[in-house]
């Protein structure tokens, strides 16, 4: 899947989780800080992303998820 | 009343409710809802019991380690370990291989039970433990065993990790009467709920709730739950992953859940944006040690749902004031003592509690011991409060330098400081709560804060999710100081 897809998708997560307008984020936008996501918001996006992309990202992966960029270079590598 | 482990195996699980749902989990590989009845479950604790005392030479007071997520076997180990004479020890799965190590050498257990995830350190702990490291249904072959009578009341049961002040974390020594002294607030306040279903929901006859238990078990605001709603032969819903929190509430209709702020804030942007279907029929949230924003309780209450507030320490056993009001003044208070310990607001202000909840002190370490639990038997929390004339508590500061997290999640921040000192760049900082998150306040020159930003981002990929850095400002001057030279954290 092209990148530009996947980072749309992520927006749209972002925006039925979190009411965060995809023109207020980017790919260097960094999830706790900038957009002011909780632990449990992160999760609920990255759960919501595994079901749309039909993947199970591994626990030890979570970690690196710092920036939107994190979640789209995964996503990009991982989703088919 | 049931005072003891053995009686709540043998006669609440086994005689009074064997047929009773004691668990349900949503099953990954087929997604669907597993159940097993405390008929079930008392089995397996025999197994288990069984399967330690063959297999841990002189057992009694060896340490049983489980390093998991939420599991029904969680249970089965907690108590068949207990019961077989060995002590348990609770470990967050998900911390760094810094501080699991750290946890693991100071409660050096014989027995590590484990889930087999790699949280991001797996080879680091096959590589220290190996042989020591088993699956948590290492006990399913087993027949089951008799079971005795023999913990004493006043010995280290449990094991906890709590986080210290000064950086590392320090381990709560329980004991099996920490945990029935305390059952008594837990038993009453599941009669409130149940009075307040049968006034708010009169035609749902079923008066045997159910608990989503997603707040990870080694924590004991969970972990009591494997006490108390036993006690009543309720079920506990397992939720063994957070990122699965609306599927699994989805399938498992669940009246009663335990929460942190973030989540209590995420069950309220449900409500608030009309999609409480997600819920799934949830009514009662239960926060616990937080002082959540009183507005959003009450839009709760609004909606029809039913508060319940608990306030209390690991080192209480988690007992403390519990808060049932549902409006204004008293909704935003941290709740009443209970009535079954001792309670008193000292010259400082701080709550103190003294009685049967109060732990037997930190694991090996006397010092740290004696901070906390005075002379004279009281256990200084370090919240300070103020009461109401109706007797509520409610917080006004904190004595220990400590951050309390929306998550629940306990910081110190020290920790942190050390781990920021180790950039070139910071020549001074400081680490404390911004808004409810972490936030750092550096001294470098203008030229190096891009190099501190860098380096904050790799360290929180270094950080569980929790404890990460996620605001960062910047000072051209030293920063301020006491008169004894210590920096000021205000």
């Amino acid at each position: 899947m092209e990148r530009a897809e996947i980072v749309s998708q992520i927006l749209a997560i972002l925006e039925d989780v979190a009411e965060i307008s995809p023109e207020d984020v980017n790919e260097n936008s960094v999830m706790m800080d900038d957009l002011d996501l909780s632990s449990m918001e992160i999760l609920t996006v990255v759960a919501d992303l595994e079901e749309t992309f039909g993947l199970r990202i591994p626990e030890k992966e979570l970690r690196n998820f710092v920036t939107i960029g994190d979640l789209a270079d995964y996503l990009t590598e991982n989703a088919g | 009343m049931v005072n003891n482990v053995y009686d709540l195996v043998t006669r609440t699980m086994e005689k009074k409710f064997p047929r009773r749902v004691a668990f349900r989990w949503v099953e990954d590989a087929t997604g669907t809802v597993r159940e097993k009845t405390y008929a079930q479950y008392a089995r397996d604790i025999r197994r288990a019991a069984a399967w330690f005392a063959r297999n841990i030479p002189d057992i009694e007071g060896k340490r049983v380690a489980l390093l998991s997520k939420n599991c029904y076997e969680y249970g089965v180990n907690t108590f068949g370990a207990v019961m077989a004479g060995a002590v348990l020890v609770t470990v967050n799965q998900k911390k760094t291989w810094d501080e699991l190590s750290w946890e693991l050498g100071l409660a050096d257990p014989a027995l590590i039970l484990n889930d087999g995830v790699d949280y991001g350190c797996r080879a680091q702990l096959e590589a220290a433990y190996g042989e020591r490291l088993r699956p948590m249904d290492v006990w399913k072959d087993t027949d089951p065993g008799e079971l005795e009578r023999k913990i004493d009341p006043d010995a280290l049961m449990v094991l906890m990790f709590t986080s210290g002040t000064t950086g590392r974390s320090k381990a709560v020594m329980l004991a099996e009467r920490n945990f029935f002294t305390v059952m008594q607030m837990h038993v009453a306040m599941g009669d409130h709920m149940l009075d307040f279903k049968h006034r708010q929901l009169p035609e749902d006859r079923n008066d045997v709730l159910s608990n989503f238990a997603v707040l990870p078990l080694f924590h004991l605001a969970t972990f009591i739950c494997l006490f108390s709603w036993t006690f009543k032969g309720w079920a506990l819903n397992l939720c063994s992953d957070a990122r699965n929190f609306y599927r699994d509430m989805g399938l498992m209709h669940s009246d009663s859940i335990a929460v942190a702020p973030v989540l209590m804030e995420r069950i309220y942007k449900d409500v608030k944006r009309g999609r409480a279907d997600k819920l799934n029929g949830l009514w009662n949230p239960c926060g616990s040690s937080a002082m959540f924003d009183s507005e959003m309780l009450l839009r709760l209450v609004e909606s029809g749902m039913y508060l319940t507030q608990c306030y209390g320490m690991t080192e209480t056993c988690g007992d403390g004031l519990v808060n049932y009001a549902q409006a204004e003044p008293h909704i935003r208070a941290l709740g009443k003592p209970d009535g079954h310990c001792e309670y008193k607001l000292d010259e400082n202000g701080e709550i103190c509690i003294r009685g049967g909840c109060v732990m037997l002190g930190y694991y090996k370490d006397p010092e740290a011991t004696a901070e906390i639990i005075d002379a004279d038997g009281w256990l200084h929390t370090g919240d300070l409060a103020r009461e109401d004339e109706d007797g509520y508590y409610y917080m006004v500061g904190r004595k220990k330098n400590l951050i309390i997290l929306g998550s629940g999640e306990n910081v110190s921040p020290e920790e942190l400081e050390t781990r920021l000192n180790a950039c070139a760049e910071v020549q001074e900082c400081v680490v404390k709560e911004m808004g409810k998150k972490i936030g750092a306040v550096v001294y470098c020159t203008a030229d190096k804060q891009e190099a501190v930003r860098a380096f904050v981002t790799e360290l929180n990929r270094t950080l569980p999710l929790y404890k990460r850095i996620t605001a960062v400002e910047f000072s051209a001057e030293p920063l301020p100081r006491n008169a004894m030279g210590k920096l000021l954290r205000k």
